[in-house]
């Protein structure tokens, strides 16, 4: 696909989204504000009641940082998923004219997932410069690039998985479930619920090597500094692979799938 | 152009029986129907042609437009558009064909026509001076140049319809399936996309298959056309000669002439061979009084017919006609048993 | 009153029907609440590995909070949550009207029409699960505290239900009511820890104005601990008020909708 023709759908979709509506920006301040609230409660007790000073190397403050630094960035890795969906489009019928269409499917959908979080980009940017004013922490540059970086290949990650999920649709006549399911594993085992630090040691293989962790726990802890130049070359090296084993699995199970294809959906 | 050898699909269905029990049966096994689309249809079909795929709802014209699109896998059977198998998909055949759905839209709801247009130019990789000069042509053709700049979903069906066409027809593919196009349209907007077709048609001399279920766009547009019954094809061929073949009468209407002085004239009583006409072999009478005179008459007779009731009576205009080709199609599609074309 | 249930019982049968229809679906949502259940409980496995106390409790007491939370969030999946996510559609498009006709409570018929049959397993699943967790807690569970605990939770259930449709109100005079359903469920998610991890203002909005903490977590504190007659006083007072001001919230919607409708 074309760098323009890349820019241009981005960009269409990215228009669409614009229009806000009051309700958007006070369901993310809400969301925001519970799940803040949620983790501060939650880890004044677990202080409190453990009588320790850090946990999983965080104190306190480091893990109400953390948890701004997730509740902000993990917008921007998984935010809405897509609303009208790979598989919205394949139980509708209206996979039809992309597959009229010269040129892949996969690129034009990724386009349209980049723009579709316009929105969200705007907003994560606000609240940042606000808790920035709050909290009077600013990343350095090393560490907003070194995050930048993680959070693109945590995006892409991240849409290549869902892809995967959303083509079963070819066979399944629901696919909601899984989108869920995969929701709550890569929430517990991505660092979203709780930094991955505080897992237990015997866990971390197993933690490393799975990609969830690249959604959330990798990128947070590079924009906050909490890692180091080669744990970080190392992790963006890994996702990298991962994106292409999920790329790979994906066109295998497009090919699969369309051979199944009947247009006229659910 | 487009060919195809003994293409065919079915689809696999499940059978629900009613109640709860069978519902729970119906979680771990359930009974499939076959339904076959299309069966072994075979054509060709040339640079220029407009065919008209004709047949009723179910008969499989759309699985079968949708398989020559590449959209949807065949079940067996062979198929070459522009030399290529269309659900291989390359590109190459896909930047030169265009598919357009009366009934499902193309074009992005949400955006101006235009702004999708332009993603369509990029897609296809138009160039931009022919991207500008076909974009105005088309728009002024179809007189809808005023809403480019309107989004789509708050465009009238017909005005609908026609950025459909233009969207379709920007990157001057030399393959077009036209499903419906004309479906829910008011009269002056079927007639305009109608001329709209024939117009490009001249100009561009694709290949084109149309499948409609008004009869006045087969008749308009398609010199050939191709019935299909419960996904077989049961006639190939021209259109003129569909009325020939099958529609075995004609019906002579005689407007007859009021007498100077005189009654009206006597009443035909029989068509039969001891009335005044004289043996008209499976003749009817359709209508008749003092001033009109209406007879179903086959097709070898009409000469003879139309002859004898210029001799009986004061005819003042005399026409021949044929039952109407949906009429027809609609009996072959009804008559079971060999049907050729 | 009979009616209602026989009418019930219908929903009950089409909704299983039809549920079964959609075979991935049904065999996918038990995935999805098995791993939900799974990752909860994973979430405080792991955090107990930190302390021996949370809001209060042992681990094996937040096993049985746990497992609680499982229950009500099951019950609210398959009684009521399919009819709640379409009622703002319902008021969007007018389509309370063939609702408003019938000679039954249209709210009744609105919250309970659509009973997630594809849901049943998982609502199976928990009630396993709780009893595992009641079966395996080494300390004693009074039979008195045992049937307060579950008659609490039941109206918890209940609360949940008027507490989620309070939310939906709104949309009657606010047409995108979206938002509003959202914060709800941003909101709630703070009924599902342990309702003295929370201190101070927030802990006394959780158990009045929010009262949140009456659906899973006062009444697994009742269990263990027993109730004062003041605690019971305060649930009773919480759950007739919330009910009496959505009921009152309710009609005035329907006034509203009623009159806009042309």
């Amino acid at each position: 696909m074309s760098p323009r023709l890349f820019f241009r759908v981005m960009g269409l979709e990215a228009r669409a989204h614009m229009s806000y509506r009051a309700d958007f920006w006070t369901q993310a301040v809400v969301g925001f504000l519970g799940h803040f609230a949620l983790a501060w409660f939650l880890w004044k007790a677990m202080f409190r009641e453990s009588g320790r000073e850090a946990i999983g190397g965080y104190d306190f403050p480091g893990m109400m940082v953390y948890y701004v630094t997730v509740l902000l960035l993990g917008k921007l890795v998984a935010g809405r998923e897509y609303e009208a969906g790979v598989s919205g489009e394949i139980y509708q019928g209206t996979l039809t004219r992309y597959l009229l269409f010269p040129g892949r499917y996969l690129p034009f959908k990724y386009a349209q997932h980049l723009g579709s979080m316009a929105p969200s980009a705007v907003q994560v940017l606000l609240f940042a410069v606000v808790a920035a004013l709050f909290t009077g922490l600013v990343p350095g540059p090393l560490e907003i690039a070194r995050g930048a970086l993680a959070l693109l290949v945590g995006n892409l990650l991240h849409f290549l998985l869902s892809y995967c999920i959303q083509l079963v649709a070819f066979w399944a006549d629901n696919v909601w479930s899984l989108e869920v399911g995969k929701r709550f594993i890569m929430t517990l085992l991505g660092g979203f619920t709780v930094p991955l630090a505080v897992f237990p040691a015997g866990m971390k293989p197993w933690l490393e090597a799975l990609p969830f962790r690249f959604f959330y726990d990798f990128p947070v802890r590079a924009t906050l500094g909490r890692m180091g130049a080669a744990e970080w070359a190392l992790g963006i090296a890994v996702a990298a692979l991962w994106c292409v084993a999920l790329w790979l699995l994906g066109r295998w199970i497009w090919w699969r799938g369309q051979l199944r294809y009947t247009g006229v959906g659910i | 152009m487009i060919e195809t050898t003994r293409l065919s699909k079915t689809f696999h269905v499940h059978k629900k029986a009613p109640g709860l029990m069978a519902s729970v049966r119906g979680l771990f096994r359930r009974e499939r129907i076959a339904k076959h689309a299309v069966r072994e249809v075979s054509f060709r079909i040339e640079e220029g042609e407009i065919v008209g795929l004709v047949g009723a709802n179910g008969a499989g014209k759309t699985t079968l437009v949708k398989m020559l699109a590449g959209i949807i896998h065949p079940t067996a059977g062979e198929a070459r558009v522009l030399g290529h198998v269309p659900w291989e998909r390359d590109d190459r055949l896909r930047r030169r064909l265009a598919l357009i759905m009366g009934q499902k839209a193309q074009l992005w709801w949400d955006l101006p026509a235009a702004d999708g247009f332009l993603l369509l130019k990029e897609i296809y990789r138009i160039p931009e001076e022919e991207y500008r000069k076909t974009l105005s042509y088309l728009a002024s053709v179809l007189e809808i140049g005023k809403e480019l700049h309107v989004q789509v979903r708050r465009l009238s069906l017909g005005e609908r319809m026609k950025m459909e066409l233009i969207a379709a027809l920007l990157h001057g593919p030399r393959v077009v399936f036209l499903d419906e196009p004309t479906i829910g349209l008011d009269l002056s907007a079927q007639r305009a996309i109608r001329d709209f077709i024939l117009a490009y048609r001249e100009e561009h001399a694709p290949a084109m298959i149309l499948t409609s279920h008004y009869m006045e766009d087969i008749q308009r547009l398609c010199k050939r056309i191709m019935i299909l019954r419960d996904g077989a094809l049961v006639y190939d061929g021209s259109l003129a000669q569909v009325a020939e073949r099958y529609a075995d009468h004609k019906v002579i209407t005689a407007h007859l002439r009021r007498d100077a002085g005189g009654g009206p004239p006597p009443a035909l009583r029989s068509m039969g061979p001891e009335g005044p006409m004289g043996g008209v072999a499976g003749g009817e009478i359709v209508e008749q009084d003092a001033t009109v005179l209406k007879v179903r008459v086959p097709r070898g007779e009409t000469a003879a017919a139309a002859a004898r009731i210029l001799q009986l009576y004061p005819v003042a205009d005399l026409a021949i006609e044929e039952p109407d080709i949906g009429t027809i199609i609609e009996r072959i599609l009804r008559e079971k048993g060999e049907v050729m074309g | 009153m009979t009616r209602y249930l026989r009418l019930y019982l219908h929903f009950l049968r089409f909704s299983f029907s039809r549920a079964m229809e959609f075979r991935f679906d049904f065999t996918f949502r038990i995935f999805m609440d098995a791993i939900w259940y799974a990752v909860n409980l994973a979430f405080f496995a792991v955090l107990y590995r930190h302390t021996a106390l949370l809001g209060g409790w042992n681990f094996d007491q937040v096993l049985v909070f746990a497992a609680s939370v499982f229950l009500m969030d099951a019950i609210y999946m398959t009684v009521f949550s399919n009819n709640l996510w379409w009622l703002p559609t319902f008021v969007n498009r007018g389509d309370l009207d063939y609702y408003l006709v019938r000679p039954v409570s249209t709210l009744f018929f609105l919250s309970v029409r659509d009973f997630a049959a594809n849901s049943f397993v998982n609502l199976l699943m928990a009630v396993a699960i709780l009893a595992w967790a009641l079966a395996s807690y080494p300390g004693p569970l009074g039979a008195a505290s045992l049937a307060l605990y579950l008659g609490m939770l039941a109206a918890g259930a209940f609360l949940h239900y008027v507490l989620a449709i309070l939310f939906i109100i709104p949309v009657f005079w606010m047409h995108s009511g979206g938002g509003v359903r959202e914060i709800y469920w941003s909101l709630s998610a703070l009924g599902m820890r342990p309702h003295r991890i929370y201190t101070g203002w927030m802990r006394r909005a959780l158990m009045s104005i929010l009262p949140l903490a009456f659906i899973v977590s006062v009444p697994v504190t009742v269990l263990f601990e027993g109730a004062s007659w003041g605690l019971l006083l305060h649930s009773a007072a919480v759950l007739l008020g919330a009910t009496g001001f959505m009921t009152w919230l309710w009609r005035r919607g329907l006034r509203a909708y009623a009159s806009a409708s042309s």
